[in-house]
């Protein structure tokens, strides 16, 4: 008779367990070859909490292989890899059949890296140069839902999205609306998130809200692009 | 509409029988008397015994028409009176008559005729020996042949000098027979031309009707210039009418052709009457033959005075000149073919002389003017597209030219882009990730020398302002804006804030990457002027289309600093020429509040200027 009462007792804790450490820490792996920027990166993994550190690899072949292996929730990812583009690496994790984010990892925060690598489907990037709290508070951010972004990153997303796409689309998928052109613009100009949302008179999560939407706008235009392309060459 | 054609084919017909009267009017060739030769107006009809002296004819003479076909004969006798003949040799000349002859002078034969070619449109001049003639009265015996169904005729001869008479035989003969006999030549020549052509030019039908129209006339033209019966009688004269049918037939459709109309009703319906024709002229008698061909004639009268008509309405579609022409020959020819009708129905006198042979030629012409004047449009034509191809070549290579220009341009550009874009990745890769490289070394060695973490800090955010500069050369707010995100991290070691009052993309005279890294440079120094001397708490950036201003609320500058050149160790010397060499006024003072550093970029008018 105890057996009805204390088994399931016993199975929901060992589940909450369970959660709970999934919850507790989020795998993360870095693939950066140059060794103090890594070592850097760790140590801001490290000293963050809710994200655990458990690989690191040199090469874009190492990091696939790793990636494949570990299965993270989170990949950093150095576009300049000796061996190839980290963006491929960004494509194979956003094409994983297990939860896994990809973040970009740039000196400074320049656009056409950073917006080809959230084409590709990375969620957003950390500076390399930043100190370690800000680092590991823009991983959590991300893991969060939030998109970082720039000014010059801004006006490049106001040029690509506002273009013609070259397969003219019935759903608004790529066409940016007015509220997010207004945001764009004001990034573009320097204005932060909270001065934006107090300019527009919604909540600064709302911003960022929409920016993340913008950044799928941008993932969507990418890969209407590439079907229009395969159209076009007759692959499909 | 119907009413209409029928009032232009009662004009046209109106028209052509006042010509035709007209003609008749001249009365070409009646035969007048020949001065110094003597005219027979008068002859005795012998029958098989003798002659009627007392009751003679009087001539021109007219056998009466009758459906019959076979040749009778019809004999006179006509008397020549006393004339004393000189040293000249004598002629006897008939201007006309129809169709064969038998001429003996005092019971000797002086002609006889080839019964194979009538003689009904030809006259006959024939040598007198001298010693045929007797003194006294001659007589003349004339047995004269013919079909009563054609008529026979015979019109007063002259017997006299041959000197004399010759003139008016030659004319006779000249613009007779002889005008006949060579515009059968011209006709056959351009006939076989105009074939020759139809071959050459993809078979284009205008050539064929042509050269048909042309086989058809020489057929008219050798019955009158030789008067012909190949074939036999029956067939030759079956052959000539619908000749006639078919060439008006023929000419019609070529006209048409050229008004660019479509095909016509009449020419269809002379086409079958054609056919019928042609197969009632096979299974009739040769005695009907004559009623045949004047049913066939008339036919082809009508159906060319409703060409003409359809001419006349459509005349707007062609230039005038060239219809004038056109018009002009066909009622000619037309009001001749009608005199011609009247000739044979209704011989007399003062109507000698056949015209109908000049029709085949008069319009052959006609239709050699018309591809002639076709040629010369074309040629126009021709050199008015060379012309204009001359000039649209000469224009698509100008065109040609100044695209390639472009597109040299653009390529250009496109590779100094390139490079540029080369460079920039370069310096970012390379020592842009040296300095982060380092720094995270000095971090990871513990290293706590603070000016060289700074200097390094300064050289990244430095190279971050070059490269920066160089991507948002046209938007100098988004640099501005960069500028913030780089130098926000150090406003927070140093508790300082920024208020962001961006309006507007401030209006350069001269614009460009350049010009947007001086004013970065200079916004940057009055910053870190601000973050190291002034002791504040907010930093106010402010632009619109004319200024940018940096004002702080700190302790304020000092106003010994405000003059040009002085307080070096500010970098304010610098920044005032690096306003200048981008044209706009610096102006640096000390507020109420703490200190404002100030670029203007309006251009200077008296209410501006300052105080």
């Amino acid at each position: 008779m105890w057996i009805h009462t204390y088994l399931p007792f016993f199975i929901n804790r060992i589940r909450l367990l369970y959660l709970k450490s999934k919850q507790l820490s989020d795998n993360v792996l870095i693939v950066e070859d140059r060794a103090d920027i890594a070592r850097r990166l760790k140590r801001a993994v490290d000293a963050t909490g809710g994200i655990t550190l458990v690989g690191c690899a040199e090469t874009l072949s190492g990091g696939l292989d790793l990636l494949y292996e570990l299965k993270p929730r989170l990949v950093l990812i150095d576009i300049g890899l000796p061996d190839g583009s980290g963006v491929e690496l960004i494509r194979a994790a956003a094409k994983a059949d297990w939860p896994c984010d990809s973040l970009v990892i740039s000196i400074f925060g320049d656009e056409t890296r950073v917006i080809e690598a959230i084409q590709a489907g990375a969620k957003g990037y950390v500076l390399k140069g930043q100190d370690l709290e800000k680092v590991g508070e823009d991983i959590l951010a991300v893991l969060d839902g939030g998109s970082p972004i720039s000014p010059t990153i801004a006006r490049q997303l106001l040029t690509v999205l506002k273009d013609t796409t070259p397969v003219p689309s019935p759903c608004e998928d790529n066409v940016l609306t007015g509220r997010e052109t207004e945001i764009l613009k004001a990034v573009a100009r320097g204005y932060k998130r909270r001065e934006i949302a107090e300019q527009l008179g919604i909540s600064a999560g709302t911003v960022g809200n929409h920016i993340t939407n913008i950044y799928r706008k941008l993932e969507v235009t990418s890969n209407m692009e590439a079907v229009a392309h395969a159209a076009r060459l007759g692959v499909l | 509409m119907i009413a209409r054609y029928l009032l232009t084919y009662l004009a046209m017909f109106v028209l052509t029988s006042a010509i035709c009267i007209a003609i008749l009017f001249v009365s070409i060739g009646r035969i007048v008397p020949i001065e110094g030769a003597f005219q027979v107006t008068e002859a005795a009809m012998c029958d098989e015994d003798a002659c009627a002296p007392t009751m003679p004819t009087q001539l021109p003479y007219f056998s009466e028409k009758r459906n019959e076909s076979a040749v009778q004969t019809v004999t006179f006798r006509a008397v020549l009176p006393d004339v004393s003949v000189g040293e000249d040799l004598q002629a006897i000349y008939l201007p006309k008559y129809a169709d064969h002859i038998v001429l003996r002078l005092n019971g000797t034969v002086l002609y006889l005729p080839n019964m194979a070619r009538r003689h009904w449109s030809q006259p006959l001049f024939i040598d007198v020996p001298a010693p045929l003639l007797q003194s006294g009265e001659n007589s003349i015996d004339l047995e004269l042949m013919g079909r009563p169904a054609e008529g026979l005729e015979l019109y007063p001869f002259f017997f006299g000098p041959k000197d004399v008479l010759r003139p008016d035989y030659l004319w006779r003969y000249t613009f007779g027979p002889a005008f006949a006999r060579f515009s059968l030549a011209f006709i056959a020549i351009l006939g076989l031309t105009y074939l020759t052509v139809w071959w050459q030019r993809n078979w284009e039908r205008q050539y064929l009707l042509l050269g048909l129209s042309c086989a058809c006339g020489c057929v008219v033209q050798l019955h009158f210039g030789y008067g012909v019966l190949w074939g036999g009688y029956h067939f030759w004269t079956a052959t000539l009418h619908l000749s006639i049918a078919s060439f008006a037939l023929l000419i019609m459709k070529f006209v048409r052709l050229h008004l660019g109309l479509e095909e016509l009703r009449i020419e269809r319906t002379l086409l079958l009457f054609l056919v019928i024709a042609a197969f009632a002229a096979i299974v009739i008698s040769t005695d009907q033959l004559q009623d045949w061909a004047l049913f066939v004639n008339v036919l082809t009268g009508v159906s060319a005075t409703a060409a003409l008509t359809v001419y006349w309405i459509h005349r707007h579609l062609i230039g005038y000149f060239d219809f004038s022409v056109i018009f002009a020959c066909v009622l000619l020819a037309s009001a001749l073919g009608l005199h011609e009708m009247v000739l044979i129905l209704n011989p007399q006198d003062g109507r000698s002389f056949h015209l109908f042979h000049i029709v085949p030629v008069c319009i052959s012409l006609l239709c050699l003017w018309v591809i002639m004047s076709q040629l010369v449009r074309s040629l126009q034509r021709y050199e008015v597209l060379t012309n204009t191809l001359h000039e649209t070549v000469a224009e698509k290579t100008v065109e040609l030219e100044r695209s390639f220009a472009r597109l040299a341009r653009v390529e250009r550009r496109e590779a100094v882009d390139r490079e540029r874009n080369r460079i920039m990745m370069d310096l970012h890769d390379g020592i842009g990730g040296q300095l982060v490289s380092t720094l995270a070394y000095m971090e990871s060695t513990g290293n706590k020398d603070d000016t060289l973490k700074e200097a390094l800090e300064a050289a990244l955010r430095d190279l971050a302002l070059v490269l920066d500069s160089l991507d948002s050369h046209d938007s100098l707010t988004t640099l501005l804006g960069m500028l913030r995100t780089r130098l926000e991290p150090l406003l927070e070691d140093h508790g300082l804030r920024f208020d962001w009052q961006i309006k507007d993309d401030p209006v350069l005279s001269q614009a460009g990457p350049s010009s947007n890294l001086h004013l970065a440079r200079i916004v940057q120094e009055a910053i870190t002027n601000v973050i190291k001397h002034a002791n504040a708490q907010t930093i106010t950036v402010y632009t619109d289309a004319n200024t940018i201003q940096i004002s702080d609320d700190g302790i304020g500058i000092d106003p010994a600093c405000v003059a040009p050149g002085a307080c070096a160790g500010h970098g304010l010397p610098s920044m005032r020429q690096r306003a200048e060499s981008i044209g706009a006024r610096f102006t640096v003072e000390r507020t109420a509040d703490g200190t404002c550093v100030a670029l203007n970029f309006a251009p200077v008018t008296p209410e501006n200027q300052p105080a």
